[in-house]
């Protein structure tokens, strides 16, 4: 593929999100305003008559509260709001945790759990309109409308129309209270990798998180919210068939030495079950600004490399999500 | 959606979101690049009028109907189109790519190469302009446009053997003309 077929590519993705994103054609052309040399007074009218309903558009809009589309989450709204056993947390647009729970960046998000555990059990996009806060689910894609107003501290929501019971009993009951991210520290919620992936060509299958997707056409299967684009974090696997007798050791002598050492690969090391197996799993600084994360190891005849890139700085927290993932893997099926 | 290799055309147009898109345009992009360059005879048209031939696909592809002519027929339907209207007009038109907002992707000199490489044998493109209107939209259908012959059966309703027959005598006069050129 030469420069020109990749750089039309990513005109046409970007084409079609924003039609996927506004249901329609975004950006349309205006129409040009034409008005004849002879009727200059007509002409001055017009600019004037535009004049005045732009600078009346920045009056209006200067005045008007936050909006949902463009803002995403006010900053007196972000953050973790508990009243025991319930916790909800509100995340800005773009924020890693969005992007890790499938939400995607465009879209602000929040998740719903536990208080003592800090695991989530619902999670979903959020959009903020003025004193409307609507959160959708991805998982029942119920939208529920809440009317939110921070009084000393506390967060009191209202509900104006949530058909999921549920939610709205853990949302209006009681005020819930600001509680400093640091003294609850976010969990992998349940359910977070539950879409199973099989892939028949290296025997194997796992769960995917939600919304990520899977490239088959290369030479690896790569899972990412956009694994077209190389978005991260992300996922890869391969196998290889391996000569009789070749263990674990040897595949990673393989794979090591195939990889160079281009990296300074300053590695730690932690063990993690991988469909029965006691599989070692190394994180380390790679290359290109990401992190890495990989397991090697053999199954059945097949060496297999699992690879994990995320962004720089992100190892702590995207640990636990290798590592859901590893717990995932089947060869049975 | 998992979108993977054996994904078909149909799922990748209905049920492939933006994602579906991009693989269904990697999948044909040098098909009509190639046919572009072939019939414009200019790669830097060919350029133009494959990104306005995707983009109007992406316009269409909600009135895209699985079961009917294969996506292929269909995206080379828009691409003739395309054509058609650039030999009417003496310009690639960019009201597709204009109406979704897009940026002209220049083609860089490598590009313009890489482009010129997928036009094949100019001269035979020449001949089989010449050929009759049966047989040239049979090899155009089947040697130019890389289709199956039952896809081509389908289009032109008639059957199987019908197709071959026409793309084989087409071929014949092809190869004739080609050896008393040289």
């Amino acid at each position: 593929m030469t420069d020109f077929v990749t750089r039309l590519e990513a005109e046409l993705h970007s084409a079609a999100v924003q039609r996927e994103g506004s249901g329609h054609v975004r950006r349309v052309a205006l129409p040009r305003i034409r008005v004849a040399l002879p009727s200059i007074p007509a002409a001055a009218l017009a600019t004037a008559l535009f004049a005045l309903a732009v600078a009346a558009a920045a009056l209006i809009l200067s005045t008007s509260p936050e909006r949902a589309a463009d803002m995403g989450v006010p900053p007196t709204l972000r953050g973790v709001w508990q009243a025991p056993p319930k916790e909800l947390r509100l995340y800005p647009r773009g924020s890693d945790r969005c992007l890790n729970l499938g939400v995607g960046s465009s879209s602000a998000c929040y998740t719903l759990g536990a208080s003592a555990s800090s695991v989530a059990y619902e999670w979903g996009r959020l959009s903020v309109d003025g004193d409307k806060l609507t959160l959708t689910g991805l998982q029942n894609s119920t939208p529920g409308v809440y009317r939110w107003r921070i009084e000393h501290g506390t967060l009191r929501l209202t509900k104006v129309d949530d058909p999921v019971s549920a939610r709205a009993r853990a949302l209006v009951a009681t005020p819930l209270h600001a509680v400093h991210p640091s003294q609850a520290k976010a969990r992998l919620p349940i359910g977070w990798a539950s879409h199973p992936f099989p892939s028949s060509r290296f025997g194997y299958s796992l769960d995917l998180p939600f919304r990520w997707k899977a490239d088959t056409s290369g030479p690896a299967d790569r899972f990412a919210l956009d694994p077209y684009r190389g978005t991260l974090p992300s996922l890869s696997v391969v196998a290889r068939d391996l000569p009789p007798g070749t263990g674990t050791g040897t595949w990673q002598v393989i794979v090591n030495a195939r990889a160079g050492t281009h990296c300074a690969r300053d590695a730690w090391y932690r063990k993690r079950p991988v469909d029965g197996l006691a599989v070692m799993v190394s994180d380390f600084k790679g290359c290109n600004g990401a992190d890495e994360q990989l397991a090697i190891f053999t199954h059945r005849g097949r060496g297999y490399v699992v690879r994990w890139r995320g962004k720089q700085g992100r190892m702590d927290a995207e640990a636990p999500l290798f590592d859901a993932l590893l717990r995932s893997f089947d060869f049975s099926r | 959606m998992v979108l993977t290799q054996s994904c078909s055309d149909d799922e990748l147009l209905t049920a492939g979101g933006p994602d579906g898109f991009a693989v269904f345009y990697r999948r044909h992009v040098e098909a009509i690049l190639g046919y572009h360059v072939r019939w414009a005879r200019n790669a830097e048209v060919a350029a133009d009028l494959t990104a306005e031939t995707f983009a109007a696909a992406l316009e269409a592809k909600d009135r895209f109907r699985p079961g009917g002519p294969p996506a292929r027929s269909w995206l080379f339907g828009i691409a003739v189109k395309k054509l058609a209207d650039y030999r009417r007009r003496g310009y690639a038109e960019d009201r597709a790519r204009r109406r979704l907002g897009m940026e002209r992707v220049e083609p860089t000199n490598e590009d313009l190469r890489w482009i010129e490489s997928l036009a094949g044998d100019v001269e035979v493109a020449e001949f089989i302009d010449e050929l009759p209107a049966d047989q040239r939209l049979a090899v155009t259908a089947r040697v130019v446009e890389g289709r199956e012959y039952e896809d081509i059966a389908a289009e032109l309703q008639i059957s199987t053997a019908g197709v071959r027959k026409r793309v084989s005598r087409g071929l014949a006069v092809l190869r004739g003309r080609v050896r008393e050129s040289r």
